[in-house]
């Protein structure tokens, strides 16, 4: 299997999601502690306030019942026994004290939990009547409601913890597509930066900090790139003065032979044979070269308007002898139409097109040069009826050096020429055939 | 006529030289720039073959040196380059004519003759070569008093040997004047045009005109068999 190193998307939303979380849990917490304490601090300051009344009003032997003016949730129940335990007077709900251990006279506010679950609050006081009499006074608060009251607002706190955890993930979805946009920008501009532009740079300083350093190192890497390109291009021109210097002394020698007037004819025709091997490795030299130079970066182009019907007659008239003479219908199909383009390479291309389709197309068959627009652009065509390509073959084909096994003479390098040429003028080539039926080559220009 | 070759490689000058002088040409070799340059200005010499790449100063800047005096003399431009910016430079500096090695020496001669040809004589006259007869005014080749039908691209073939009676005519030179192209072509269509114009202009006659040297080029000249 293999391991990837994730998105940085979602792990900027998991981080945030997480973060909210833990911080609204924390908030949460802190805010369900304070909810509780100062409930616990008010009941106890309420109940210590009553007792304090009580006990007073109890010293001056009038005791008044606690009135409702406070809510029924902070009253606490109340009881006054004597110093014999003897209960001298209560509130209806604390005649019978439920079992509970009660604190000492002198102790805070304790909770204590009945049997049947509910919670409660005790204090106890003593008391002093005006003749001697004495005892403890016990208040009870009923803290049930309190519980729920908190539970409540416990379930709405973790409510409130989940959403800030899912609008944390949103706003880090949006906070994220927007800090990784130019990121995409880098992806999109260095994806347009092809071997015939390699002297393109992008604007380090266009971008946000953090990235200038990425754009930076791509430059850099862009520049080796081209330099390495450069190089390899100078390398070809050295290399075609190299070859091309001998193969000038060896053609000149045979050629001075071959018409030195004391030449046999034999001997004349024997050198004439070695006279078209130079020529040929020339034009091997020149095809490599092209190729190579084309391959070393940007080729400056003659571009001219070309007006294309024209140009394909051109082509057709040149191979119209050749054409008739192995049986073969050439025609041209072509709207008129321009382009702006480069006449010599074009002109190259679609000659190399034609002598493959002429060479691979039986007597009584059809060749036709057409031009029309399409693929949002113009398409040059040169289509034939001859025995076709195996399909396992195409893909293959268009590369240097690469030709079906079954054909005779050459390197394979037309059409990769000919495709060299359509990306040199913004295009591309495309080859269809079909066994037994034909091969269509198209040349997809750029309208410019 | 006098030929100034400018040329560093002793064998490349050599070997061009001894074709010049086979084709009727004087040659002389001068092999950098500061040597060619007193010999080109003296006057001396009808035409200069000048190579581009020499050590020390380059052949363009010779053809800069002289069009910048003024010197009118043709000159024809030789590089191991042969890519079209090269050729550029070449014709911008002054060149008349652009060759890329490796040339023919045939198509160096041709070139010349074309670039110093003073006045282009105006062929009116029929011209006769064995039993062949050519009428410029009429556009007719005829052999044996028929007529030959021509279609133009073969008749401009034809005309081009005619002119050259006699003199190997380079296939690059062929190409240029039947179909305006500089440069490879395809050999298979320039050998069909060739064979359909030797068909209608030989095959029915024992005397044949028209040959081919092979890697060379073609030529017109009466002879019995090939």
């Amino acid at each position: 299997m293999r391991r990837t190193s994730g998105s940085i998307l979602w792990k900027l939303q998991a981080g945030f999601a997480l973060a909210a979380m833990l911080l609204a849990a924390a908030m949460a917490l802190f805010m369900d502690r304070g909810l509780q304490s100062s409930l616990e601090a008010e009941d106890a300051q309420v109940m210590e306030d009553q007792a304090r009344a009580m006990t007073q009003q109890l010293a001056t032997g009038r005791l008044e019942p606690p009135s409702g003016e406070r809510p029924r949730l902070e009253k606490a129940e109340w009881r006054v026994q004597d110093a014999s335990g003897r209960v001298v007077a209560a509130s209806p709900a604390l005649a019978a004290l439920p079992a509970l251990t009660l604190p000492g006279p002198g102790d805070p506010p304790r909770e204590a939990t009945s049997q049947d679950g509910r919670t409660f609050t005790l204090l106890v006081r003593p008391w002093r009547g005006p003749a001697g009499a004495g005892g403890r006074l016990i208040l009870v608060m009923d803290r049930s409601h309190e519980h729920a009251l908190v539970a409540r607002f416990r379930r709405t706190l973790a409510l409130a913890v989940a959403l800030a955890a899912l609008a944390a993930a949103l706003l880090a979805r949006l906070v994220a597509a927007w800090g990784l946009a130019p990121l995409g920008r880098i992806i999109r501009e260095a994806g347009t930066i092809d071997d015939q532009h390699l002297d393109t740079r992008l604007a380090a300083e266009q971008f946000p900090q953090e990235l200038q350093e990425l754009v930076t190192t791509l430059n850099a890497a862009l520049a080796r790139l081209q330099a390495a390109f450069e190089r390899t291009g100078q390398l070809g021109a050295e290399l075609a003065h190299e070859l091309r210097t001998p193969l000038q002394n060896l053609r000149s020698t045979l050629e001075n032979q071959a018409l030195g007037p004391a030449c046999p004819p034999a001997q004349r025709t024997a050198l004439g044979g070695l006279l078209e091997d130079c020529d040929h490795m020339a034009a091997l030299i020149d095809q490599i070269l092209f190729l190579a130079r084309a391959e070393a970066g940007p080729t400056p182009l003659h571009r001219v308007r070309v007006d294309v019907a024209a140009l394909l007659e051109e082509v057709r008239a040149f191979f119209e002898a050749a054409a008739e003479e192995a049986g073969i219908a050439l025609g041209v199909d072509a709207v008129p139409l321009s382009v702006s383009a480069d006449p010599l390479l074009l002109t190259r291309a679609l000659h190399n097109l034609v002598a493959n389709a002429l060479r691979h197309t039986p007597r009584a068959g059809r060749v036709t040069l057409g031009a029309a627009p399409g693929g949002g652009g113009l398409q040059l065509w040169v289509e034939d009826t001859g025995r076709g390509i195996p399909p396992e073959w195409l893909p293959k084909l268009g590369r240097p050096f690469t030709r079906p096994p079954d054909e005779g003479r050459g390197l394979g390098l037309g059409l990769a020429i000919v495709a060299r040429i359509a990306t040199m003028l913004g295009g591309a080539m495309d080859l269809r055939s079909e066994v037994g039926r034909g091969t269509r080559v198209t040349l997809d220009l750029p309208c410019s | 006529m006098r030929v100034l070759i400018v040329e560093d490689q002793a064998r490349t000058a050599s070997e061009l030289r001894s074709g010049l002088v086979n084709a009727g040409f004087e040659a002389v070799v001068a092999t950098t720039v500061e040597e060619a340059l007193p010999l080109a200005q003296s006057g001396v010499f009808e035409a200069l073959v000048v190579d581009i790449m020499l050590p020390g100063r380059s052949g363009l800047e010779l053809v800069e040196v002289l069009r910048a005096a003024g010197h009118p003399v043709p000159i024809i431009i030789l590089s191991a380059k042969g890519n079209l910016e090269d050729r550029l430079r070449g014709l911008d500096a002054g060149a008349d004519d652009y060759l890329a090695k490796p040339y023919s020496i045939l198509e160096v001669v041709a070139r010349l003759r074309t670039i110093t040809r003073r006045a282009q004589p105006i062929l009116a006259a029929p011209v006769q070569v064995a039993d062949l007869i050519w009428d410029p005014a009429r556009r007719s080749v005829a052999r044996g008093g028929k007529r030959i039908e021509l279609t133009p691209k073969e008749y401009a073939l034809m005309v081009l040997l005619l002119e050259h009676a006699g003199r190997v005519v380079p296939r690059s030179q062929l190409v240029k004047a039947v179909w305006g192209i500089e440069g490879a072509v395809d050999a298979n269509a320039v050998d069909v045009q060739i064979l359909r114009l030797r068909r209608k202009v030989d095959d029915p006659f024992p005397l044949k005109l028209i040959h081919t040297l092979r890697g060379v080029g073609l030529v017109l000249e009466p002879r019995e068999a090939d």
